[in-house]
């Protein structure tokens, strides 16, 4: 229910139009009851095992659970579809407890059967029932065509997964959004149809989607879990961020996500609104072409670093949501160096290392802008040009180029067309391989040919062994630091800013955040 | 007339035909690949390769665009790249709400621009004329970006008298049968729906308006200014004929054709082109599904919302040229 002003004077139209605006109030049905979420973008599709973006997945999060799940604020896990799970001594074997008598949106059992029944559908490229999809997730960021070597059902309740190799990542993985189990009857009906009409276990079922406008969603009165107290979710499309902030002080929206910078500081001067940041997992960094002069030369990388007044930019330019980031990874993530103290802002520094690189005058480089904004780089323009000044001040003249699309833009960095550029990573996990290997793997964009690096980055994958993963992971993070292959700016905690009477979201780092324990009091 | 209508018909063809054509050719000439755009940060040449092999990207060209046009024939669209959706039926779902705030703002426009235009022509130099011809100079120039926040902060946020964004409140229970809005009310006997749908349709169909509205209003002034100067004009007021009746009946008909097109070429501008009108709102019509669609070069989508677009501009034209044609007996050729 919208709140409403009283009018007390104004032309004879303006009154009928107030009194035509009672008419839906007295219509409309249990409106208490629904949370409404403003979203940015409209979703992708809803099968989880084919999402690729937030948008898809902030549903998908509603409507299907995993064997693992996220917990709270956290990237530790709690149990979801399985109860607990124990692994064999070479842990190459994983045996999940189902949680007894669950049942899908449709009524059929969410047994061991059914379990396996998604996984061999995400495996098996001539599954009947796999659909028109990609499933990326379970290919290139879980890696789990190489890691999972088969999925059987040990007894009705018992779900045993084989690997071919220990997987340090293998829990997290499972806790994606990508690996919600759907209803094997849903999905072997109609697989593409699924993808618009999503049956799974979780705490929301789906409704309806308007195609540009919104995603309805309603209780599920048989949750296994916390029971949600709305009886429906609204996720309204609404793209551009100061409309969707305006739409929200109306009160036409409980929530949102995606405020301008500009926007946050009125956000927390408004006792009617809440920021609820998200804990940061990501990175907004600077990366170089390490294999073109000058950046050849370390003393190079590290005058660009030093140059750069990274706490002013994040203080001026980040609207009160950015931290200053010390390493590639956020503090949060395992494998974080608390002894690398990154790169500290001092021209004079930067000017002396040019100098002891023969470049006393500086140079001139081609600085590549993000055409569009993203966590990591909430006004990516803004930050070029602060950034170029503070270069221009030792003598690095930096060109501040701009791509007309984004698909352009991630085409080029691939293909290494940019001498210098800005990006940036969210994670999926918390997990440091994402952050790590992504950087300096395999990806066409790293350019830091290191061959030690690279073994330790493959040495953590392998090993199910949390202190020596976490011991490889600091002792990567102190090379980055040293060597700066790419200069870390920032890490985001994103806002969500909520009415002040919505209760009970608990914002995760993963962006995977269950709306069952929202409760909206207006 | 009905040969006319025809003839016209017929000649639209070799002009979709053309139409589809250019549209294929230049989504490929543009720079971005689909699967990269699609990948995003995650875009390997391994998964780009395996996309473009998915989305049939590897074919010729000339295979794409037989494979569109064999789809077409079929009453097929294709499927968007990025949703995996049958073009058609998202297209179904969004272009009735792209319809009425096209209408909607047209009304606005035409009665505000036609009366507008009016008052300035027979009141040329007074206040009235001078007032008007500022605001259709404003209607041009004020963003609808910068209107649009505005409207919604006084109206939506400060007094709360109209709701912000799209089409229906968020919390009304609505299952389109034909996905008008107020079609379905009466279909449905809703009136709630109804006025639900008109207070949404308030804010972004005046956003909306401005542009047309100052063009309508610039168009009937300088129309009606030629027409009043006209003999027959002289010869109305000569015998003595009341001013009003001069106005409406001797100037105003004839000073009608110019803005009959005017109005028919907006039609195709606002139906397809209300991109910022729909950001704002956050209203589901076709020109920011196309405009994103663009940007995510979703080729299938581009393609047959354009072809579609085409085929609404021609229509219009069509009956403009068939209004023409009633109004004017000289064009029935």
């Amino acid at each position: 229910m919208r709140r409403r002003a009283t009018l007390t004077l104004g032309p004879a139209a303006l009154l009928a139009m107030q009194a035509a605006y009672r008419v839906p109030l007295a219509n409309a049905q249990t409106p208490s009851g629904t949370f409404v979420f403003g979203a940015p973008g409209e979703p992708v599709k809803l099968d989880p095992a084919d999402v690729t973006d937030l948008e898809s997945a902030r549903l998908t999060d509603q409507i299907f659970d995993n064997l693992v799940m996220f917990d709270g604020a956290t990237t530790n896990l709690r149990p979801g579809l399985a109860t607990s799970w124990e692994v064999s001594q070479d842990g190459l074997s994983y045996f999940f407890n189902l949680r007894p008598g669950v049942t899908f949106h449709d009524g059929t059992p969410c047994d061991a059967a059914a379990v396996k029944w998604n996984f061999d559908r995400w495996m098996d490229e001539n599954h009947p029932s796999r659909g028109d999809v990609t499933f990326e997730y379970w290919s290139d960021v879980a890696a789990f065509g190489e890691t999972i070597r088969g999925v059987q059902a040990a007894d009705s309740n018992t779900v045993q997964i084989d690997l071919t190799e220990p997987q340090g990542t293998f829990l997290l993985n499972l806790a994606m959004f990508a690996f919600g189990i759907g209803s094997p009857t849903a999905i072997a009906r109609d697989p593409d149809a699924f993808a618009r009409q999503p049956v799974g276990t979780g705490p929301f079922r789906f409704v309806e989607w308007a195609p540009g406008d919104h995603v309805t969603l309603e209780r599920n009165p048989s949750y296994w879990g916390a029971a949600p107290k709305v009886d429906r979710v609204v996720v309204r499309i609404v793209p551009d961020n100061a409309a969707r902030f305006q739409v929200l002080r109306s009160g036409a929206i409980d929530m949102m996500e995606g405020a301008n910078p500009d926007d946050v500081p009125t956000a927390r001067r408004d006792s009617s609104l809440r920021v609820l940041p998200r804990p940061p997992l990501n990175i907004g960094y600077i990366n170089m072409n390490m294999r073109q002069a000058p950046f050849t030369d370390v003393r190079v990388r590290q005058a660009v670093a030093a140059a750069i007044n990274r706490p002013a930019i994040v203080e001026a330019l980040f609207g009160g949501v950015g931290e200053v980031a010390t390493q590639l990874i956020p503090p949060t993530v395992l494998g974080f160096n608390p002894e690398v103290r990154g790169p500290q802002y001092d021209p004079a520094r930067a000017r002396q290392l040019l100098a002891e690189a023969s470049m006393p005058n500086g140079f001139a480089v081609d600085f590549w802008v993000m055409p569009v904004s993203r966590p990591y780089f909430p006004s990516p323009q803004p930050i070029a040009e602060a950034i170029a000044s503070d270069l221009q001040a030792v003598g690095i003249r930096a060109n501040l180029r701009r791509e007309s699309d984004w698909g352009t833009y991630l085409e080029r960095r691939n293909k290494l067309d940019y001498p210098m550029w800005m990006l940036g990573w969210t994670g999926d996990t918390g997990d440091p391989d994402n952050f790590l290997w992504t950087f300096f793997g395999t990806y066409p964009d790293n350019t830091w040919d290191n061959d030690t690096i690279k073994g330790l980055l493959r040495q953590a994958q392998h090993s199910s062994d949390r202190a020596e993963r976490e011991r490889i992971y600091m002792q990567v993070n102190a090379v980055a630091g040293a060597e700066m292959p790419r200069v870390p700016i920032a890490h985001t905690t994103p806002p969500l800013i909520a009415r002040s009477y919505v209760q009970g979201y608990i914002p995760n780092p993963t962006g995977t955040e269950y709306y069952n324990t929202v409760s909206v009091n207006r | 007339m009905v040969a006319f209508a025809l003839r016209r018909v017929l000649e639209t063809v070799p002009v979709l035909i053309g139409v589809s054509v250019v549209v294929f050719l230049v989504l490929r000439f543009i720079p971005g690949d689909p699967a990269i755009v699609l990948l995003g940060e995650r875009a390997t040449p391994q998964n780009v390769a395996r996309l473009r092999e998915q989305l049939g990207l590897n074919e010729p060209w000339s295979v794409q665009y037989w494979r569109f046009v064999q789809g077409l024939s079929r009453g097929d669209a294709g499927r968007s790249v990025r949703s995996n959706r049958p073009v058609l039926e998202e297209a179904r779902a969004r272009l009735p709400a792209s319809i009425e705030l096209t209408v909607a703002a047209l009304l606005v426009a035409c009665v505000l621009g036609i009366g507008a235009g009016i008052v300035s022509a027979t009141l040329r130099g007074s206040a009235a004329d001078h007032a008007s011809r500022v605001l259709s100079l404003a209607g041009i120039s004020i963003p609808i970006f910068w209107l649009g926040l505005v409207l919604i902060w006084i109206f939506a946020v400060q007094l709360r008298w109209l709701p912000p964004d799209g089409r229906l409140d968020a919390d009304t229970r609505y299952t389109p049968t034909t996905g008008f809005i107020f079609v379905d009310a009466l279909l449905q006997r809703r009136p709630d729906l109804a006025v639900n749908g008109l207070r949404h349709l308030i804010l972004p169909a005046i956003a909306l308006s401005t542009v047309p509205m100052a063009i309508i209003a610039r168009m009937t002034r300088s129309s009606m200014l030629e027409v009043m100067r006209a003999d027959h004009v002289r010869t109305a007021r000569s015998k003595g004929l009341p001013e009003r009746t001069v106005t409406w009946r001797h100037a105003f008909k004839n000073a009608a054709l110019p803005i009959i097109t005017v109005v028919g070429l907006q039609v195709g501008f606002l139906l397809s082109g209300a991109i910022l009108t729909e950001t704002i709102f956050a209203w589901p019509g076709i020109g920011r599904w196309i405009y994103e669609s663009i940007l995510n070069r979703d080729y299938p989508v581009v393609q047959g919302m354009t072809l579609l677009v085409a085929v609404i501009f021609v229509l219009v034209n069509l009956v403009v040229d068939v209004l023409y044609a009633a109004l004017d007996p000289r064009i029935r050729v």
